[in-house]
C-alpha cells in the first residue's frame, strides 16, 4: 500500500482506519499526546518535542502510540498511547533516573462540521519521585480537550489540560520525621508526634490552556508547537511560582516527527 | 459485561480515594497548629480585627527586663531556642509570628506589614506593658523590627537586627540575589509541582520543607551543603504574601525607613561573611538610615547565624545588650 496515498485519505478521517504504530521522541516537560497521534497510515512515526516552561524545566518523553482499527463509534478516530516520562535535568543533575512517570492514554478526534473538530484525550500516569521530603508515588488523571480545525496538511486548536494527582503515596524522608521531634507541650512534657506515611487524596490539580499548532513538511516530517499558561487553582500556588521564577507561569514546546 | 467492569472499577476507584488520608488533617504532613492542638504553650492575642493563637514559649523570671526573640521567614522559633541562654538577665519571650510555625494560620489580610507591626504591639502589650522591650530579630522579622521602631520608638529599650533584608527598595535592588535554578533542590521541587499543589496551608508548609535544603537562594557559605536550620514547622503563605507584597513584577519596591532616623539609641546589626546581604551590605544600606548603629560582623558564617556562629553571636550580644 502507497503510505502517502493511505495518510491523505486518512486524513479525511474515512470509516477504515488501518492498525499501525507510532514511536514517538518527545522532549518537553508536557505530556500532551501529539494531534496527529490518531492519524492512521503512518507506519513507525519517530519524533521529539522540545519543551520549557516558566520554571525552565525539561522532560524527556519516550511514547509509543497506535489506532484501534475499526473502533470508531460516532465517526470517531480512536487512538492509545503509552509513554514514559523522564525529567532530563533531574536524571542529570542526580545522577540516576529513579524519578519518572509510566503514562497511558486514550484520545478520540470527532469530526463536527467541515474542519472543526473535537478532541478529546484520557491519561492515567503513575510517578515515582524520591526526594528530601520522601518518596511519593502519584497516581495522576488528565483530561484533555482540543477544540481544532483539521486541514489536509496542518491543525490549529485550543488545547487544554486538566490534571489531577488523585492520589499520592507519600513515605516520609527523616527531614520531615525531624520537623516533629522536641515538640513539648504547655507544662514543659514532651509530646510524641510522627508524619503519617500512606496515600493522600488529592494533592495536585492543574489546568493547562494555551494554543497548538501542527503542519506537515513534505511526506516525512511533521511540526508542531503548543504553548499557553499552566495555572494552579490555589491562592497560594500561583505566588509560589511567582515567588521562585517567573510572573507568568507558561509552557512552550516545539516537536517535530519523522516517518519512514 | 465490559459496562460492568467500568462500574465495578470505577467504584472501587472512588472507594479507593475516599479511604485516602485528607492532606489537611493535623498532624498528617507537618505539625498541627495551636488551634488544632490544645497542648501546645499558646497565648491568644488579636491583630488585623482578628483573634489568634500563637506558639508561645518564655524562659527566665519574668520580672527581668523582656527580651522579644523573632525568627524569620519560612522558620519558626525552633533554630533560635538556643538563645534562651540570654534568660539569665532578661526574661526571653519567642514566639511563632501568626502565619508561621505553630502558630495559627491567617488570611492574606492578616499578614500586612501593619498587622505584623501590630502584632509585635500586641506581645509588648501583654509581656511589658509599662516597661519598654528589647527586641531581637532575624532577616523579615528584623525589617518588621525596623517598621516597628519607626512607628513605636518609645516601646523600643534596645534592638537587634541580624542581617534584615534590605529596608527599602533600592537597598535590595542591590543586593544582587540570584536564583540557583540548577541545584538538584529546585529541579525536585519543580517536578514534584506536577503532584503536589499549594492547595492548603499543609501541603505548601510541606513542600517548604524542601525549600530549607535546596540553596535555591544562595545565603550560605556552601550551598552545596547548607548548615543546619531545625524547624517545626515552615510558613509558607506567609513568606509569599510578604514578598509579593515588596515585589513590582520583578523589582522591589517598598519602604520601611520612615522615622527611623529620629531613633535615639544605638541598633546592633548583626551580618554574616557568605551572605549576600551580611556584614558589607548591611554597612552600605541599612545601617546608613539609623542616626546610631554599629554591626557585630561573624565571619565565616552565612546567613544561618545562629547555628553557625552561636557562640560568638551570643558574645557579641552581650557586648551589647545593656543587663550584661
Amino acid at each position: 500500500m502507497d503510505s502517502k496515498i493511505f495518510r491523505r485519505r486518512s486524513l479525511l478521517l474515512t470509516r477504515k482506519l488501518r492498525r499501525f504504530m507510532q514511536i514517538f521522541l518527545l522532549l518537553g516537560f508536557a505530556g500532551i499526546v501529539p494531534a496527529f497521534s490518531e492519524e492512521p497510515g503512518a507506519v513507525n512515526r519517530q519524533g521529539f518535542y522540545l519543551g520549557i516552561d516558566s520554571s525552565a524545566f525539561l522532560c524527556l518523553n519516550l511514547g509509543y502510540a497506535w489506532n484501534y482499527p475499526g473502533v470508531n463509534p460516532g465517526g470517531a478516530s480512536w487512538g492509545g498511547y503509552g509513554m514514559l516520562r523522564l525529567p532530563l535535568l533531574l536524571a542529570a543533575a542526580e545522577g540516576s533516573a529513579d524519578s519518572f512517570e509510566i503514562a497511558a492514554g486514550i484520545t478520540a478526534d470527532f469530526p463536527v462540521k467541515d474542519s472543526f473538530h473535537l478532541s478529546y484525550g484520557l491519561e492515567l500516569g503513575v510517578m515515582r519521585h524520591d526526594d528530601t521530603l520522601g518518596l511519593a508515588v502519584p497516581v495522576l488523571v488528565s483530561l484533555d480537550l482540543m477544540p481544532v480545525l483539521r486541514y489536509e496538511t496542518w491543525y490549529c486548536g485550543i488545547a487544554t489540560r486538566i490534571t489531577a494527582a488523585a492520589a499520592t503515596y507519600i513515605r516520609h524522608s527523616d527531614t520531615v520525621k525531624e520537623a516533629f521531634l522536641d515538640l513539648s507541650g504547655g507544662d514543659g512534657k514532651p509530646i510524641e508526634a510522627s508524619p503519617v506515611d500512606g496515600w493522600y487524596g488529592l494533592t495536585g490539580l492543574s489546568i493547562d490552556g494555551g494554543i497548538a499548532y501542527g503542519r506537515e513538511l513534505g511526506d516525512h516530517l511533521e511540526f508542531s508547537v503548543n504553548t499557553g499558561i499552566a495555572l494552579k487553582p490555589s491562592p497560594c500556588a500561583g505566588l509560589f511560582d511567582a515567588m521562585m521564577t517567573g510572573q507568568i507561569p507558561f509552557y512552550l514546546e516545539t516537536g517535530c516527527f519523522y516517518s519512514p | 459485561m465490559k459496562r460492568a467492569g467500568v462500574i465495578v472499577a470505577g467504584t472501587l476507584a472512588l472507594l479507593f480515594l475516599a479511604g485516602c488520608l485528607n492532606s489537611s488533617g493535623p498532624g498528617n504532613l507537618v505539625p498541627a497548629t495551636v488551634d488544632e492542638n490544645p497542648g501546645l504553650p499558646r497565648v491568644i492575642i488579636t491583630v488585623a480585627g482578628h483573634s489568634r493563637g500563637v506558639h508561645c514559649r518564655t524562659f527566665g523570671n519574668p520580672s527581668a527586663p523582656v527580651l522579644f526573640v523573632i525568627h524569620g521567614s519560612l522558620s519558626d522559633m525552633r533554630a533560635y531556642l538556643p538563645l534562651q541562654i540570654l534568660s539569665d538577665r532578661y526574661y526571653v519571650v519567642m514566639w511563632d509570628l501568626r502565619g508561621n510555625g505553630l502558630s495559627e494560620r491567617v488570611t492574606r489580610n492578616e499578614l500586612t506589614f501593619e498587622a505584623m507591626v501590630e502584632e509585635i504591639r500586641c506581645m509588648k502589650e501583654m509581656f511589658s506593658p509599662d516597661d519598654p522591650v528589647t527586641l531581637l530579630g532575624h532577616s523579615w522579622s528584623a525589617a518588621f523590627l525596623a517598621l516597628y521602631l519607626g512607628t513605636w520608638p518609645e516601646d523600643v529599650r534596645q534592638a537587634v537586627l541580624m542581617e534584615p533584608p534590605g529596608l527599602c527598595g533600592e537597598f535590595m535592588n542591590q543586593s544582587g540575589q540570584a536564583l540557583n535554578l540548577f541545584t538538584t533542590g529546585y529541579m525536585d521541587m519543580m517536578y514534584k509541582k506536577s503532584y503536589l499543589t499549594a492547595l492548603n496551608h499543609e501541603l505548601l508548609d510541606f513542600d517548604m520543607l524542601a525549600v530549607l535544603k535546596s540553596s535555591v537562594r544562595d545565603f550560605h557559605c556552601d550551598s552545596a551543603s547548607p548548615p543546619p536550620w531545625p524547624v517545626w514547622r515552615p510558613g509558607g503563605f506567609a513568606l509569599i504574601v510578604w514578598e509579593s507584597a515588596v515585589l513590582d513584577g520583578t523589582e522591589f519596591r517598598y519602604d520601611f525607613t520612615d522615622n527611623l532616623e529620629a531613633f535615639p539609641r544605638e541598633v546592633l546589626f548583626v551580618g554574616s561573611s557568605c551572605s549576600p546581604i551580611g556584614y558589607d551590605f548591611q554597612e552600605k544600606t541599612n545601617m546608613t538610615v539609623f542616626s546610631k548603629a554599629r554591626i557585630l560582623r561573624l565571619e565565616n558564617c552565612g546567613h544561618r547565624i545562629i547555628t553557625e556562629k552561636l557562640d560568638e553571636l551570643v558574645s557579641g550580644l552581650r557586648d551589647y545588650l545593656l543587663e550584661y
